[in-house]
């Protein structure tokens, strides 16, 4: 059993803080998300310098929903980036977090996070809206 | 930008065998018990790694315009399973002043189906180098 609370109407409240992490991402990470999309580590140079590929800031509310919340079968539904710059590998950064919305539709139950990714002295680097169905509708019997 | 039509652009499509990474994480959409037990198929391929195919698209034809300030909105509209042939498509456009290039991009399945779709935009290479 997990000792994080479940994720309801009650729990995650419009507003609510996620547990925020800091985090340094590494030439591995990288390398393991590029060849799920068919990169080559090079393809994320910018300006010379090995840098996080987009598709992987939208992968770090993970943490984030996961070490507030206990849900197993949350399904990705939509994310919404903006970028302001890429954080370089080995650069520490810090994610933050809370609740946006929750709301329900046809049957199964959705939560929007909004993620903040900045260095470790605050400059933002990334926004994303995050939104994943946190509870599927009950299979008719 | 390979062909022209109008005044957009169509971009050289992606294909790509669809890897499952999660397949492991036990009780999760993507492990295939749980997935098939919630009536899918199988495991789902994680949706970061859906996405990703369509910002390797950004990333590939714009370069550090599209790392420097993109933006991307997205929506998965169906599961992807692991040794899917996926192919990416992606349409480029200029509107307006045509300072910032839009891009209306999709992800596809060996059948033709849509999993998912992206509007993209990113400045232009020339207002790149102008700052």
């Amino acid at each position: 059993m997990s000792a994080l609370p479940p994720l309801t109407e009650q729990t995650a409240a419009l507003g609510t803080k996620l547990n925020g992490y800091d985090r340094t991402i590494t030439r591995d990470n990288v390398e393991t998300f590029v060849s799920l999309t068919g990169e080559t580590v090079d393809s994320s140079l910018v300006k010379g310098e090995l840098s996080v590929p987009t598709g992987m800031l939208m992968g770090l509310y993970g943490p984030l929903s996961h070490g507030t919340f206990h849900y197993e079968a949350g399904v990705h539904v939509s994310s919404e980036l903006e970028l302001g710059r890429v954080p370089r590998v080995d650069e520490p950064i810090r994610v933050d977090g809370q609740v946006l919305d929750l709301f329900e539709k046809n049957g199964h139950k959705y939560v929007t996070f909004s993620v903040e990714v900045s260095t470790a002295s605050g400059e933002r680097l990334a926004t994303v809206a995050h939104t994943s169905i946190y509870a599927l509708r009950a299979k008719p019997a | 930008m390979s062909t022209s039509q109008g005044d957009s652009s169509e971009l050289p499509s992606i294909r790509i065998r669809a890897i499952n990474s999660a397949s492991e994480s036990r009780g999760s959409i993507h492990d295939d018990e749980k997935a098939r037990e919630m009536g899918y198929r199988g495991g789902l391929v994680p949706g970061v790694t859906v996405l990703g195919y369509m910002s390797r698209m950004m990333r590939e034809h714009f370069g550090d315009a599209w790392t420097a300030d993109g933006s991307f909105s997205a929506l998965i509209r169906r599961p992807v399973y692991e040794g899917d042939e996926i192919s990416v498509e992606g349409r480029a456009s200029t509107p307006g002043s045509g300072d910032r290039v839009s891009v209306s991009l999709r992800v596809l399945d060996s059948e033709g189906s849509v999993c998912a779709t992206a509007e993209a935009s990113c400045r232009t290479h020339d207002q790149l180098s102008a700052g």
